[in-house]
């Protein structure tokens, strides 16, 4: 079968990495303010997406678009009569969830999956009404497209009694897909909710609306319509890949996304919520590892927002503004800035995005408003934005006004209360809800608060000094050409040239481990920034100690110690080992070995010792190599590492 | 003996996180091994919290006490931390990242030379993909080191420290390739035309029992017999593939500059103007740079500038230091640099580190849209560098149209940069070359771009090797200069270069003893043996050469313990070879642009064809939309080959309506208005060049223009000179890198006026944070009624002062008053209506340095100078040590 794995796209072959590919695109949104639900906030949004043809990719050939899709509000009106017509019965509004599939074109295996699906339907309690065959035109397409095309199929699922219209409906209905995905690999969801859905493959711009039927039918009505068209780096994009996701289109890349989603995924340890924590084992992984940047993001804003948190605010985390160095922002937004950074790091990275759980739409830019985001508000109370203005005709009388989104700032739509909540409003109003500023004042330990205990930093003879020195393999530059001057100036010595030593595992000298690691830069896909001239958008804290419970506000979340500058003095260290605090227990572990001990041997060893440490309770683990001897006996006493001395 | 440190974080690190441990432990390390930022950014990078490097702090304290160091011991501990963590802010702001929380365990590494296993258990998630040591080598190293410190008869030791010579050469340490012998064999051959002395230098550098670099490894497998060297490809065919450089006017003087360039168009090569302009008295002539170089600062480029080019170059990264912006620091701007870079003498300037609008995949494609319009004759090429992932990217670039992807190597590089930048950012081109190759192939792509090599090429066999993984052009840099005198005295950012090659000194400068001979002699040469190993692997031509791989083979005895655990397979293994695919460029598959649908050819070219042709003055209508892009480019290219910057302001008006597409008006020249009614997108303006731009809202709206947007991100960006009038508020970054144009906004985003070295920006309305950060000319000013402009202004570099000058006051009414003609904005009539007594509520933002040249230049022409003497003098005055 040529059509649908899960890894569409290409495989690790040669030098080539599916994992490098990157993508950036063209967005756009129309929106009804008021919630009116009219075919003409699909057809514009479908116009813009059509104005962005630069902004989107195709392959060598041209005949065979990167990916483009629509994200609209389930149209009830549209579905009754398309149920109907399938012999489904649906229901009022909201009533129904409808899920939309990609499946294979293998007759078998499609059957298969969907039989599944409707069994796990009926295991998480709710009933099953029926599939319908999603009307194309396949002959619109490109070969390409037109080879991965899958089977596409719309599921409807009746809503369960006692369970209330909207998230908590979705909440049941994003707990099924998550079971669904889990056991089958062949199939895609690109969406299964009861207020929303996704129409997205694999097109050039004008495919979408020729290429699905339902788009073009007048009776398709929503208030919200989100587009997006896809510029990827390669040319064998996928139809999964395309946007909308299920819950945003983005506009950019995350350049820390394997930081974050590794950290996503050690969170699930810690993290709760009484909506979701009998379901959580059905849930988790949160985040798919072979999903794309945006995927991922989508994943973590699904999976807080359907553990209760508010759709803006989880985005207001995952992208925060760059509060640290402003000095324009008020105290209560700060110190909620501060109390979610304590839990959670920013997904940084250039990053237009548009989110809407189908009641609600909004817009953020990043920090460095590295995209573009216009947008117009007419007299008939209808938003348009875009990556660009001029992508949709609209009478100069009829606008009030012409405005963009800012660096970090946020624009949100209620069309149930139909009205628009500007940045400033929406984020006071979070800001107010709990006593942040109280809980970090009471959990909030910063480094530089800490006691200096009475003790003596250890110190070392002229002779022992050389020794370590060569133990660690310093050379005659190491001390006059890199501490040297940095200790004098402040600053990292330059340097012309290039290079012309050989790489480490080509030489003759021993270089240290570092040397074999080659940093990884920008380019194209995502600009470098300034940090000298944009100073004020760079941050050096971090924070140690629990990573805490994302998933419910509560004082003990707080606990954490704060450092400004991460490179830290011995009497620094020495504050921390000492440190007293309730919540924290500090433990040193050695990273000495003896001689002749294999490396293999020494490194299994050290997880054994952190692994008693975490079960004494550790939450900061210092690693630490002092007490190199000849004997190789690790000279630290007993008090500097409990759980060496157990050995 | 001590676990490496980074071994130790990275496999707890990992060990946690497969555990679900790792969000209630956070690990903080205290390691005397790392000393330098490259070490502590790793250790952050893999996830360590906080480092203590107890041992570099001690050496510190042992420097003070050795009285090396005059400082106390606290400050110059605190000024290492320092330096550190502005190193590594610096690291993680080339990979776009702006916060340390999110830089932390976020991997941004790849290692070459580790086993993957040894990389899946304990940096898992690197990419490794050329094999390498493995625990049981690493642990081998620890171990020497340790019997050195400690040997074991307890005698003593040897209390010095090793020297390794790792920047420079020192006898008997690391082994450079540029040893004093290849540079005295390779300036001797090079000059003499010595084709014999010139393999003996190439015999050293490609020593097999000594290598450097993945090529080292590598061997040819040739024929039993060899062909007849007749057969093969012409020394004259072959010199028309290679290039020199990248090097600015400014960074190396006038002399070395010039020679490259006739060295180049005499062969028939390419020599690469850098990103500092080009003197337009070169442009025609045997001196002209065929590759115009487009860079992040945009200095000096012109619409001249890109009509004279052969090859536009858009620079997205370098080998010394990718990811970083540059800086020329004051003393090399001389009154002579100063001009070609549209600057002001004696003061430094900064290249940023992004190109300002290239942000994204789509964002280059409309850059290469612009450049083609720009100059619809030249190549347009995209320069990387190689990482991981640079295969994927030049496929991208080669789907938005560019038809040159040059890759070059981490080692490669002659700039200036922070010590851990050169050495340790990026990864070989052999990598990159190879990924690239077959990324394209991959995608279908592969014919429709050249692919250059770039990066320590010395010889021959270099080239071969380069050609056989994929590349058809090739760069040299460092050899080039070698020829022309260089001895790697490594001081090029200091200007003090004793050849007089990399300085603006004119005592030095008289030093230089270059010639354009023995630079092409060079070219000749390495032509020469790549057609001997051409011969002998049976190949009669470069195209028949390209991807090759399975010419290659791994050198079978290797040289040492480490370097046998090296794997070249996914290097040398092409998953193409042998398939009926295109695997080199066909010109028969360039990107079709479709120029002629465009706007100014349909409709401009044609309705101005014959005012064009005679000069006269004539408007024209258009209405547009935002599908019209870079719209007046093309017929502002015409224009300017036609007259240069000679004419009239308004001799052409081009009257739009409608919302423009992206680069609205880019690079339009002198004669050329364009004047819209509607709004704009971003990059309006980029590179204006003596145009004039004037845009104001429908006369339909009923809302008020100066509380509105209307222009886009990143207006004006790089503007050399020119006139713009915009009857709304602008978005972010507007007038970046202005060095010359004058205009009129009603309020801007973030950013405004950053990087600003010249021309006059007059803001109506309110500023975004970060005003005139990094401003070093120009002058801005701004109205601040709310007298809150303080809160956002980037006071690093500039003066804030109320205007109460009378010069000042007529600047502004001068500027206001052509604003509110050309738009007539409401704002604009009011604010001009009460100037006199409103002038106070203007603030102006003068760069100091900028102000204190400018002072210095006016004294000495009161003393009866010419300006230019007077120039000379000021920047002599203020560059004294």
């Amino acid at each position: 079968m040529k059509g649908l794995e899960r890894q569409e796209g290409y495989r690790q072959q040669g030098l080539y990495n599916p994992r490098l590919e990157h993508d950036a695109c063209g967005i756009g949104a129309v929106v009804d303010i008021r919630g009116i639900q009219s075919h003409q906030t699909v057809d514009d949004a479908l116009k813009i997406v059509e104005k962005l043809e630069h902004r989107a990719g195709k392959d060598a050939t041209g005949e065979t678009g990167d990916g483009v899709g629509i994200l609209l509000q389930i149209s009830h009106r549209f579905f009754k009569k398309a149920a109907a017509a399938c012999g489904i019965p649906l229901g009022d509004a909201r009533d129904y969830g409808v899920g939309m599939f990609f499946f294979p074109q293998d007759t078998l295996k499609r059957n298969q999956a969907m039989k599944m699906f409707e069994v796990i339907v009926a295991k998480e309690g709710m009933e099953f009404l029926g599939w319908r065959t999603v009307p194309v035109a396949p002959q619109t397409l490109g070969r390409k497209a037109l080879e991965k095309m899958p089977n596409i199929q719309q599921a409807f699922v009746r809503r369960p009694d006692g369970v209330a219209r909207g998230l908590e409906f979705d909440r049941k209905l994003y707990i099924t897909r998550r079971v669904f995905e889990q056991s089958n690999d062949n199939s895609y969801v690109p969406s299964l909710s009861s207020r929303t859905i996704v129409y997205k493959g694999m097109f050039l711009v004008g495919e979408l609306r020729r290429f699905y039927l339902d788009l073009q039918d007048p009776d398709y009505e929503s208030a919200i319509a989100c587009v997006h068209s896809r510029f990827s780096t390669n040319t064998n994009p996928s139809w999964e890949r395309a946007h909308p996701y299920r819950l945003i289109c983005h506009n950019g890349e995350i350049n820390t996304i394997r930081g974050n989603a590794d950290r996503m995924s050690s969170r699930e340890e810690t993290m709760s919520s009484p909506l979701m924590d009998h379901a959580l084992d059905k849930v988790y992984p949160v985040v798919n590892p072979a999903g794309s940047d945006s995927a991922m993001l989508d994943n973590a804003l699904e999976f807080m927002l359907m553990s209760g948190m508010d759709l803006p605010l989880a985005v207001m985390v995952t992208i925060p503004e760059p509060w640290m160095k402003d000095n324009n922002i008020s105290r209560a937004k700060r110190d909620l800035y501060q109390y979610y950074a304590i839990m959670m790091e920013p997904w940084g990275g250039p990053a237009a995005i548009l989110f809407s759980d189908g009641d609600t739409v909004g817009a953020v830019l990043d920090r460095n408003g590295l995209r573009p985001s216009r947008h117009y508000i007419t007299q008939d109370n209808k938003l348009i934005l875009s990556s660009e203005v001029g992508v949709l005709d609209c009478d100069p009388a009829r606008i009030v006004k012409k405005s963009r989104l800012q660096p970090g700032k946020m624009l949100l739509v209620d069309t149930v209360q139909g009205r628009i909540i500007d940045d400033a409003a929406l984020k006071e109003d979070y800001a107010a809800r709990q006593p942040y500023g109280e809980w970090l004042d009471r959990g909030l330990i910063r480094l530089q608060d800490l006691p200096i205990p009475n003790r003596k930093v250890p110190s070392y003879t002229k002779q022992e000094l050389t020794r370590l020195q060569k133990a660690f393999g310093y050379s005659y530059e190491d001390v006059k050409s890199t501490i040297l001057p940095m200790a004098r100036t402040g600053q990292e010595p330059t340097a012309a040239m290039g290079t012309d030593i050989p790489l480490a595992v080509l030489s003759a000298q021993e270089q240290p481990l570092f040397s074999y690691f080659k940093q990884l830069f920008a380019q194209v896909t995502n600009p470098p920034i300034d940090a000298i001239r944009e100073e004020v958008v760079t941050d050096t804290t971090v924070y140690l100690g629990n990573d805490g419970n994302l998933l419910q506000e509560t004082l003990e979340n707080c606990h954490a110690l704060q450092i400004q500058r991460p490179i830290i003095t011995s009497v620094e260290l020495m504050k921390i080992q000492s440190m007293a605090q309730e919540g924290f227990h500090v433990e040193t572990v050695s990273i000495l070995h003896y001689k002749n001990t294999p490396l293999r041997r020494a490194m299994d060893h050290l997880f054994v010792t952190v692994d008693r440490a975490y079960r004494n309770g550790a939450n900061i683990i210092i690693l630490s190599d002092r007490g190199w001897t000849r004997t190789m006996w690790p000279f630290p006493p007993c008090w500097r590492c409990p759980g060496w001395s157990a050995t | 003996m001590a676990i490496p440190s980074l071994l130790a974080v990275s496999g707890v690190e990992r060990y946690l996180i497969r555990t679900k441990k790792s969000s209630s432990i956070s690990l903080v390390l205290e390691s005397a091994e790392p000393r330098d930022v490259h070490h502590f950014a790793a250790l952050l990078g893999y996830g360590a919290r906080a480092v203590n490097p107890y041992l570099a702090h001690d050496t510190i304290g042992s420097l003070i006490d050795q009285g090396l160091l005059d400082k106390d011991y606290h400050t110059a501990v605190r000024d290492y931390n320092s330096a550190i963590l502005n190193g590594i802010v610096t690291i993680a702001s080339k990979m776009g990242i702006s916060t340390i929380q999110s830089y932390q365990s976020a991997q941004i590494f790849e290692a070459v030379g580790i086993d993957p296993g040894v990389v899946a258990e304990f940096f898992t998630g690197t990419l490794s993909r050329v094999g390498g040591v493995g625990l049981k080598e690493i642990g081998q190293s620890v171990e020497d080191r340790h019997s050195r410190a400690f040997d074991p008869l307890g005698l003593g030791g040897d209390p010095t420290l090793d020297s390794q010579g790792e920047h420079k050469v020192r006898a008997g340490q690391e082994d450079h390739l540029y040893s004093p012998q290849v540079i005295h064999l390779l300036q001797e051959s090079t000059r003499r035309g010595d084709y014999a002395l010139f393999q003996q230098y190439t015999a050293l550098v490609d020593d097999a029992a000594h290598p450097h670099t993945l090529r080292g490894l590598m061997e040819m497998r040739y024929l039993d017999t060899p062909i007849p060297l007749e057969e093969v490809e012409s020394v004259e065919a072959i010199v028309r593939r290679f290039k020199t450089g990248a090097m600015s006017f400014g960074s190396i003087s006038r002399e070395a500059h010039q020679c490259l360039a006739i060295a180049m168009n005499t062969l028939g090569g390419m020599s690469n103007s850098g990103e500092g302009g080009e003197d337009p008295a070169r442009f025609g002539t045997i001196t002209n740079s065929a590759i115009k170089q487009v860079a992040s600062g945009r200095f000096g480029v012109t619409s001249e500038y890109l009509v004279s080019a052969r090859d536009l170059q858009i620079k997205m990264a370098q080998g010394a230091k990718p990811g970083e912006g540059g800086h020329l620091p004051g003393k090399k701007v001389t009154p002579e640099v100063a001009r070609t870079r549209h600057s002001t003498p004696g003061i430094t300037l900064i290249s940023p580190p992004p190109h300002h609008d290239i942000y994204s995949i789509e964002d280059l494609a409309q850059l290469i849209y612009d450049l083609k319009n720009a100059n619809r004759q030249a190549r347009i090429s995209v320069k990387l560098c190689s990482e991981p992932g640079v295969g994927t990217i030049a496929s991208g670039v080669a789907k938005a149209g560019a038809q040159v992807v040059l890759i070059c190597g981490y080692d490669g590089g002659t700039g200036a940069a922070p010590r851990n930048s050169s050495s340790s950012a990026g990864v070989p081109w052999e990598l990159g070359v190879a990924e690239t190759h077959q990324a394209l192939i991959l995608n279908g792509l592969r014919s429709r771009v050249i692919v250059e090599a770039d990066g320590k090429l010395m010889s021959g066999r270099d080239v071969a090797i380069a050609c056989m993984l994929g590349a058809e052009e090739f760069g040299f840099a460092t050899a080039a200069l070698v020829t022309m005198g260089c001895c790697m005295m490594r001081v090029c950012n200091l200007g003090t270069c004793p050849a007089g090659i990399a300085t603006q000194n004119e005592k030095l400068r008289k030093n230089f003893t270059g010639k354009p001979e023995y630079v092409m002699n060079f070219m000749r040469f390495v032509a020469q043996e790549l057609r001997e190993h051409m011969a002998r692997l049976g190949v009669r031509t470069v195209n028949d050469l390209v991807g090759r791989t399975d010419l290659l083979k791994v050198r079978e005895h290797a040289v040492n313990q480490r370097a046998a655990t090296v794997d070249l397979s996914a290097i040398l293994t092409n998953p193409y070879e042998g398939q009926d695919v295109k695997r080199h460029f066909d010109p028969a598959d360039v990107y079709n642009f479709h120029l002629e649908e465009t706007a100014d050819m349909k409709v401009l070219l044609k309705r101005l064809k014959s005012a064009l042709q005679k000069g006269e003055p004539k408007t024209v209508s258009l209405p547009v939309t935002s599908t019209d892009r870079t719209l007046g480019t093309i017929l502002g290219s015409d224009i300017t080959r036609l007259y240069g910057s000679t004419l009239p302001e308004d001799t052409y008006t081009v009257k739009c309506t409608g919302g423009a597409g992206q680069s609205f008006g880019a690079f339009i020249p002198q004669g050329l208005t364009l004047e819209l009614e509607g709004d704009c997108n971003d990059y309006m303006g980029k590179g204006l060049s003596g145009g004039k731009i004037i845009v104001y809202p429908p006369k339909s709206a009923k809302y008020k223009p100066e509380e509105n947007i209307i222009v886009g991100n990143v207006a004006l960006y790089g503007a050399t000179s020119g006139k713009a009038f915009l009857n709304g508020m602008a978005g972010e970054r507007f007038a970046v890198r202005n060095s010359g144009a004058w205009a009129v906004v009603e309020g801007v985003g973030d950013h405004g006026c950053e990087y600003m070295t010249g021309g006059q920006v007059l803001v109506l309305g309110p500023t975004g944070k970060n005003f005139a950060a990094g401003m070093s000319g120009g002058i801005a000013y701004v109205w601040d009624e709310a007298r809150d402009l303080y809160l956002r202004l980037n006071k690093a570099m500039v003066s804030m002062d109320p205007v109460t000058d009378k010069h000042d006051i007529v600047q502004i009414r001068q500027m206001l008053t052509e604003h509110v003609a050309a738009t007539g904005s409401p704002k604009g009539k009011e604010i001009l209506a009460h100037l006199e007594e409103k002038a106070a509520c203007f603030k102006k933002i003068l760069p100091r340095d900028y102000d204190r040249m400018l002072r210095t230049i006016a004294e000495f022409e009161d003393q009866g100078m010419s300006h230019e003497e007077a120039e000379i003098e000021a920047f002599h005055a203020n560059t004294k040590e």
